[in-house]
């Protein structure tokens, strides 16, 4: 079977699985704001605006196939407006590392010691509204910071190091399960709303860092097997913004990673699959709080006995596999249609950075209405950070949920921009990297829409 | 057969009979001689002699005239699909 009969074969069951379960009866109206904290129903059914975010997809592909000049591409990448940075604006590093020293601890001590209401909490705030909401933001929006921040790097470089060598073999996998682990550990635990887990799971993250940069040494460690450092200096690949010794450059976002002045470094499969974590748990996170998940997936097997650990655990093993063996399958048939003799290890590696957009888009959708929520317990608990008092959160303006789709939108779309750009760079003529976009392309409707369809489903109670 | 070029990337050819088509400049390696043209004038334009640019010339023309029809074919699916939509809309929202 040649790769574009295949392709062809594979969308049309994926169309009629699609189009069979666009008519099950199931009287659900879009939720515009099925997003945390509102629930303001749409006017259009949700298959109907689930399609519509999948056809928006499939036409902005159309659209950029009508670009295929070379230069025209480079225009497009090289694009960046300079905007000249004073040297005193330039921040203090070593005062900022101090000051991220101190909140580490601070956080600890206020977690074990604070307040243990969630909203009322320091730790609890800070860790989860500012830094993985709105930190997050940050460094895919403004580039990557985290370097120079991260408390624990800059207590590592004043221990002592053995010095071993980091081993090859290894390369980013303790990065991918350690993320896995830690999302494990989010839903599956207490830690989103108990200061005191959340404190002891600092402990011990602390503990297992220390002793990892104590054997392998800082650079090491932080740059291949530290989950936080490396799933932030992805994400600050994806920034609008990039500075230099005077001055800095706005430029379109993800242009890094398609001149490939990216510091991602991307050589492995172990690296791709680290790329597929991060898109799967932002995935996962909006999946777990659907009313569909609690009702077909987690009663039922609760009912069985199985812990909520397991189920979580299982889930996210069969899950992440899921994602990248769909990934994998969509490189195997853009490789048989290009009819390239580059590898598909090769296609599976350089295509892998296009997805980052799509990852940091859905962050930005899942927590930017959270963010705003939660920021002015944040503001009163940091300034009373020892006494509890209620939380009456904030109504948002009825035009956060929709944002929050436009985010979901652009994050594909600049993806699809990307997967072009790289097409472009690996493939010669101009028809043989549009056609091999077309399975890539197909992947990316299907997960556009069903990432529409989690924003918009009921959230479980 | 597998082979490592000094572009970072890693090929592979399914079968030794297969035809090969090797860049001069830079090992990469490609099935059709038209492959390997365009690479050659696109990526290491000021090595070519002006025979491969005259046959690149000749091939780009032949594959504008494709990409146009593409185009074309392009347009007519947009607009398409956005009539296809419109009518579901219309029915969605009415019925």
């Amino acid at each position: 079977m040649t790769g574009f009969s295949l392709f062809k074969f594979t969308s049309k069951w994926f169309f009629l699985i699609l189009i069979g379960a666009s008519l099950l009866p199931i009287p659900v109206m879009a939720h515009a704001g099925g997003l945390p904290l509102t629930n303001e129903p749409a006017i259009i059914p949700t298959w109907l605006f689930v399609l519509t975010g999948g056809v928006i997809i499939g036409i902005s592909f159309l659209f950029v196939s009508l670009v295929t000049h070379r230069q025209l591409i480079d225009n497009i990448n090289s694009y960046q407006l300079s905007l000249p940075f004073p040297q005193f604006l330039k921040p203090n590093i070593s005062i900022l590392q101090f000051l991220s020293i101190f909140l580490l601890i601070y956080t600890l001590i206020l977690g074990i010691f604070g307040p243990q209401n969630p909203v009322s909490s320091f730790s609890i705030l800070f860790v989860w509204v500012i830094w993985w909401a709105g930190y997050t933001m940050t460094v895919y929006l403004f580039g990557n910071t985290w370097d120079a921040l991260n408390p624990w790097k800059s207590i590592s470089i004043l221990l002592p190091s053995l010095n071993h060598p980091y081993p090859s073999k290894l390369g980013s996998w303790p990065a991918s399960i350690g993320l896995l682990f830690f999302v494990l550990i989010e839903v599956g635990s207490d830690i989103t709303y108990s200061p005191y887990t959340l404190s002891l799971v600092l402990i011990f993250y602390t503990i297992l860092t220390l002793m990892g940069s104590f054997v392998y040494g800082s650079k090491p460690w932080f740059e291949n097997a530290d989950p936080i450092s490396k799933f932030f200096r992805c994400y600050g690949e994806m920034s609008l913004l990039t500075s230099s010794k005077n001055s800095i450059e706005i430029h379109l976002p993800g242009t890094k990673l398609v001149t490939g002045s990216n510091t991602l470094g991307l050589s492995a499969r172990h690296e791709v699959l680290f790329i597929i974590t991060i898109l799967f748990i932002t995935t996962y996170d909006g999946l777990i709080s659907t009313q569909f998940w609690n009702k077909w997936v987690l009663i039922p097997l609760l009912s069985l006995g199985i812990p909520l650990l397991i189920i979580h655990l299982l889930s996210l093993i069969v899950g992440h596999g899921l994602f990248y063996a769909i990934y994998h399958y969509a490189i195997i048939i853009s490789h048989r249609i290009s009819g390239t003799y580059i590898s598909i290890h090769s296609l599976n590696i350089k295509f892998a950075a296009s997805l980052l957009p799509i990852a940091a888009g859905y962050h930005l959708a899942h927590f930017t209405g959270y963010l705003l929520t939660f920021f002015p317990a944040f503001v009163y608990a940091t300034f009373h950070p020892l006494s509890p008092v209620p939380f009456h959160p904030n109504s948002l303006p009825h035009w956060i949920p929709l944002l929050a789709l436009i985010f979901i939108l652009l994050g594909h779309i600049c993806s699809v921009w990307i997967s072009h750009c790289i097409s472009f760079k690996l493939f010669s003529g101009r028809l043989q990297p549009l056609r091999s976009q077309y399975p890539i392309i197909f992947i990316m409707i299907l997960y556009t829409m069903f990432s529409l369809w989690i924003v918009t489903s009921p959230l479980a109670r | 057969m597998e082979k490592n070029s000094v572009l970072g990337l890693e090929f592979s050819t399914p079968r030794a009979s297969d035809p090969v088509e090797t860049c001069p400049f830079c090992e990469f390696i490609f099935r059709e001689r038209d492959d390997l043209i365009f690479h050659m004038v696109e990526v290491h334009s000021h090595k070519c002699s002006a025979k491969t640019n005259e046959e690149y010339r000749r091939l780009s023309l032949i594959e504008s005239n494709k990409l146009f029809i593409y185009h074309l074919k392009i347009c007519s699916l947009i607009m398409l699909t956005m009539m296809a939509l419109a009518y579901i809309y219309a029915f969605a929202l009415v019925g």
